[in-house]
């Protein structure tokens, strides 16, 4: 959305340069790409001023100033080249260096040290200083992941202001002052936070070290991919850093729109499953039949084995037989092979995963998906957490709910346990476990009942809302309190400043839907949302957190038993005779087991891909894994799953392939291969298409990128959704046409959140997905 | 220990601020004053009464000499020992009040009559050297001065009419004649050792 914005202009260096108005100099000659070196500045953190790196000489101003405090005004005249600017520059330098280590051959930053960087380009050659340096003990640990050395802090506070002010969570802060400062941590406040790996990428030397990556690897034998964190919904950049065949570390690769520049510690170093050891390099099968071990196979062996009983197991039973469990970790390319491969080539709609329980409604079928975005948290005025956590399940969208804390919004944090945004919190309710859906039908009851809804959707729809006002009758904030234990009046209150709220922004965890409670909890809240006018807005909206990197893709590419790739029921006659059409197939109309249907002996054949239900199944489930014909399970590990399999397949991890995966707010992005995959080992996808044709089905898919083309055809809400279009930063579903590009076409853009009208006319219909295929022309 | 009628004086401090972190520095010297030094429970009432965190108060009482956090004599000596009152003889006075007192710098007489500080600029560079007896000042302090002032002390007298008297000597010579005489003081005595 371009909001106009007032420019101001400037030269720098005799270049003229137009920002934003209250842009620092840095940020403009940042933009003319000339260097000012600084310290103490972060761009994402507000400006400090305390380490006079930046220096730069103003016309008209008597003393150089700081490039990254002074804030531009129209005509300055910059100079960052004047003799009097060098020299403070070498000055800064030279008192840095004066008790500095120099330990660069065994420190961590070096190659990508902004000490030796800005040394090199902007000071001194020499010291003059011949005493000797101080000396401290060295390192201190200053948390269970990250290490301190105190000789090379150079104070520039970045760190402390991190924990501080962007966390606001316990953690590093100045002790002391003057030359005997230094960062500490106080042991009674200790330095847990879920955040601190960014103090370590943002310490622009190397005082900061992570235990994982010290001593490990010099920069520059990195290899470094631009793709997308694989570890939980939120679907964050980053650079995957990779040394020959292990990844070291992920850095942020800052997607203002998802991550703000942020990573959380378990993206930035959980990486031990990619990395292990334990990992599977080959297929296996039993050979001799059911009570044999599993032995080591070849992938043609194991592809005839699976092609062979599938084959057996249909043509005895009908696809109805066979089903698939897939995955939430794997790319939206592989989901979608999975269900194809299901539907189109085995005549069965048995096929889902391990989700949420979000029912079709009257409000076609979409309640859960998160209608606004996380840049849209920032826009609320309220935000409600209820039954969620996502400090440790979704952590980064927990950090820009500090930053909308920051900006003034009003956080209630509504949860069985405690949580961390609760000392940040406007109210904090607390109730029973597995009550929230009790919970949310209060909240409507209250709306309702108190004539509280407003906006266009209830005036629209009062048939709806008189339903719903029936409906939640009984279920008053008092009633709920002595079901689940809840503060009524606090409740009650709550409503209404829902209700009064300029923009409200309602998130609750995808897994608290499988509560006794939660039935409904899906389409009570979106009811909630829309009744009280907050959706179709940034900063206004409903909506999951999901848990996995691939959890809304699953979905969106029909890995569910009654619909098809899009959401289209598999009842409906013209959704499958036009994806019949796209596949060459005829699609079956009955629709399929759901996961527990599944697991609890619905099928004969089940094919299992990058999941593992034996973890947590009843035993029960575990008999019927047991006594199942064939069991194919597709996975990194030879998990409890595998190890009940008639044939296992070896998959690799995310950072060793190709795709797209799509977050908990609609974003598709895409994902890079960063490394060689597992000798032995395949993408999720490669092995599909080997299934696939070993079952005679003429699969010829030669990248995810081709897969992801034939999506956009198949898949309404994804038309128009190619590796171009996604570009470096991905774009929301459904694309919707923008401004004409200059060739005539109709270029496309994300949508930043849905409205109610999308909502109820299935999303896809209300973007014309036809005009976009056919305008679409060359595609990729 | 700090009790509930000092907490409820915090709070009462802070209420007087339109953000209650601004109470932090009051706060914190109540805290100091009820226990004789700051104790991890006075931070944690002030972090209480400020609605600041732990660590930003420990930051905070980290910051400022005028905070302790070992029991303090019943006379604090805090030197500054910054660039005028370095330039002016703090060494001096400092090695003397170390050999008056039998005492190195941070430490505590065992009687616990005197504790003595070296403290970064006390903002009174015009009157340097200068030194802080808990809330006083000295200023242009030569070793004379020092001794007059430990006399002073141990009588319990206190310092507060010190700088006074120099004042009124000063009046009519002014603050530059005044400060050259005691930078005399001070660099004779140093070419006489
Ligand atoms: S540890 Fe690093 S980030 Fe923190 S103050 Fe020192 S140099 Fe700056
Ligand atoms: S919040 Fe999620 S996506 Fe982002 S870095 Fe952490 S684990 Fe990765
Ligand atoms: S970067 Fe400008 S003062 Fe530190
Ligand atoms: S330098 Fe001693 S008071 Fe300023």
């Amino acid at each position: 959305m371009a909001e106009q914005e007032e420019l101001v202009n400037l030269t720098i260096d005799g270049q003229p340069v137009s920002v934003p108005k209250g842009s620092v100099i840095w940020a403009a000659a940042q933009k003319l790409g000339i260097e000012v070196p600084i310290y103490c500045y972060h761009p994402k953190m507000e400006p400090l001023g305390a380490c006079r790196m930046c220096f730069v000489a103003v016309e008209k101003m008597p003393k150089l100033a700081t490039a990254c405090t002074t804030v531009v005004s129209e005509g300055m005249v910059v100079r960052t080249d004047t003799p009097a600017v060098k020299k403070a520059r070498q000055g800064t330098l030279e008192f840095l260096l004066i008790n500095h280590p120099l330990d660069c051959p065994i420190c961590d930053k070096g190659g990508e040290c902004d000490l030796q960087d800005f040394t090199l380009r902007h000071g001194p050659s020499a010291s003059r200083f011949d005493l000797s340096k101080r000396h401290f003990q060295k390192p201190i640990p200053v948390s269970e992941n990250i290490l301190l050395d105190r000789e090379r802090c150079i104070a520039c506070q970045r760190c402390m202001r991190f924990c501080q002010t962007v966390a606001m969570e316990d953690g590093l802060v100045m002790e002391e002052r003057g030359f005997r400062t230094e960062i500490g941590v106080n042991p009674d406040a200790p330095f847990d936070s879920n955040f601190s790996g960014n103090v370590v990428e943002m310490c622009p030397v190397g005082a900061l070290t992570a235990k994982s990556y010290r001593f490990v690897t010099r920069p520059w034998e990195l290899q470094k991919t631009g793709s997308v964190c694989g570890n939980c919904a939120v679907g964050c950049n980053v650079r995957v850093d990779v040394r020959v065949d292990k990844v070291l570390r992920q850095y942020s690769r800052t997607n203002d729109s998802i991550d703000d520049g942020w990573l959380c510690d378990r993206g930035r170093w959980d990486l031990d499953a990619i990395n292990s050891l334990e990992r599977l390099r080959t297929p296996l099968i039993r050979k001799g039949g059911k009570n044999s071990e599993l032995q080591p196979a070849s992938w043609d062996e194991a592809l005839t084995l699976i092609a062979t009983r599938l084959r057996e197991i249909t043509e005895r039973d009908g696809g109805r037989a066979v089903g698939g469990i897939g995955s939430t970790h794997t790319t939206n390319e592989e989901a979608y092979l999975f269900q194809k491969l299901f539907r189109a080539g085995l005549g069965s709609n048995n096929v889902d995963h391990r989700h949420g329980r979000f029912p079709a409604t009257e409000r076609n079928g979409l309640p859960w998906v998160w209608s606004d975005s996380i840049a849209g948290l920032e826009k609320a005025s309220h935000i409600v957490i209820l039954g969620a956590d996502p400090y440790h399940r979704q952590p980064i969208v927990d950090l820009r709910i500090r930053k909308a804390i920051r900006g003034g919004a009003q956080v209630y944090v509504v949860t069985p346990e405690p949580n961390r945004l609760d000392r940040l919190a406007t109210g904090v309710i607390r109730y029973q476990a597995g009550q929230t859906g009790t919970i949310a039908r209060a909240l409507l009851n209250v709306v309702t009942a108190e004539n509280l809804t407003r906006g266009d959707f209830a005036e629209k729809r009062s048939a709806s809302l008189d339903a719903r006002r029936t409906t939640v009758a009984q279920d008053t904030p008092e009633r709920a309190a002595e079901i689940a234990g809840v503060d009524a009046a606090a409740l009650r209150e709550l409503a209404r400043e829902i209700a009064g709220a300029k923009g409200a922004v309602i998130l609750y965890d995808e897994m608290a839907t499988l509560e006794p409670t939660g039935a409904n909890l899906a389409a009570d809240l979106l009811d909630l949302a829309l009744l009280t006018d907050n959706f179709g807005r940034p900063g206004a909206g409903v909506g999951p957190l999901l848990e996995d990197n691939n959890s809304l893709g699953a979905r969106d590419m029909g890995l569910l038993p009654d619909t098809l790739p899009g959401y289209r029921p598999v009842s409906d006659a013209a959704a499958r005779a036009a994806l019949g059409g796209v596949w060459n197939a005829t699609l079956p109309s009955e629709p399929g087991k759901s996961y527990d249907e599944m697991l609890s002996g619905g099928v004969k054949a089940l094919y299992v891909m990058g999941a593992n239900p034996a973890s947590d199944a009843t035993p029960q489930q575990l008999a019927a894994l047991n006594a199942l014909e064939l069991l194919v399970v597709q996975d990194m590990f030879l998990t409890e799953t595998a190890k009940r399999a008639t044939v296992v397949l070896p998959a690799v991890a995310y950072t060793e392939k190709d795709g797209t995966f799509t977050n908990t707010e609609r974003c598709v992005q895409v994902v890079r291969r960063a490394m060689q995959p597992l000798p032995g080992a395949k993408a999720d996808w490669e092995i599909l298409r080997g299934v696939a044709r070993a079952l005679g089905l003429h699969w010829a898919y030669l990248s995810p990128a081709e897969i992801l083309k034939e999506i956009g055809r198949a898949t309404p809400i994804y038309a128009g959704v190619t590796r171009r279009a996604l570009g470096d930063s991905g774009a929301r579903w459904p694309l919707v046409p923008g401004e004409r590009a200059a060739d005539g076409r109709p270029a496309l853009q994300s949508s930043p959140y849905l409205t109610w009208q999308m909502v109820e006319q299935g999303v896809a219909r209300g973007i014309a997905a036809g005009e976009l295929v056919a305008g679409r022309g060359r595609g990729e | 220990m700090i009790s509930e009628d000092v907490k409820a004086q915090m709070r009462e401090i802070c209420a007087r601020y339109p953000s209650p972190r601004s109470g932090m520095l009051p706060c914190l010297h109540l805290a100091e004053a009820t226990e004789g030094y700051i104790t991890p429970e006075g931070i944690a009432a002030v972090a209480e009464a400020t609605g600041a965190k732990l660590d930003e108060v420990d930051s905070v009482v980290s910051f400022y000499s005028m905070y302790h956090r070992q029991p303090q004599g019943k006379y604090v000596i805090k030197v500054c020992t910054s660039i005028s009152c370095y330039l002016m003889g703090c060494d001096d006075v400092l090695a003397h009040l170390e050999n008056r007192l039998g005492i190195r710098r941070g430490e505590t007489t065992p009687d616990g009559q005197f504790t003595l500080q070296c403290v970064e600029c006390l903002a009174a560079c015009g009157m340097a050297p200068a030194l802080q007896v808990n809330e006083d000042f000295v200023e242009n302090v030569s070793l004379q001065v020092a001794d007059t002032m430990l006399e002073r002390l141990k009588r319990d007298e206190g310092v507060a009419g010190m700088n006074a008297n120099w004042d009124v000597a000063g009046i009519g010579a002014g603050d530059t004649a005044n400060n050259a005489n005691s930078a005399n003081t001070t660099s004779s005595e140093k070419k006489a050792r």
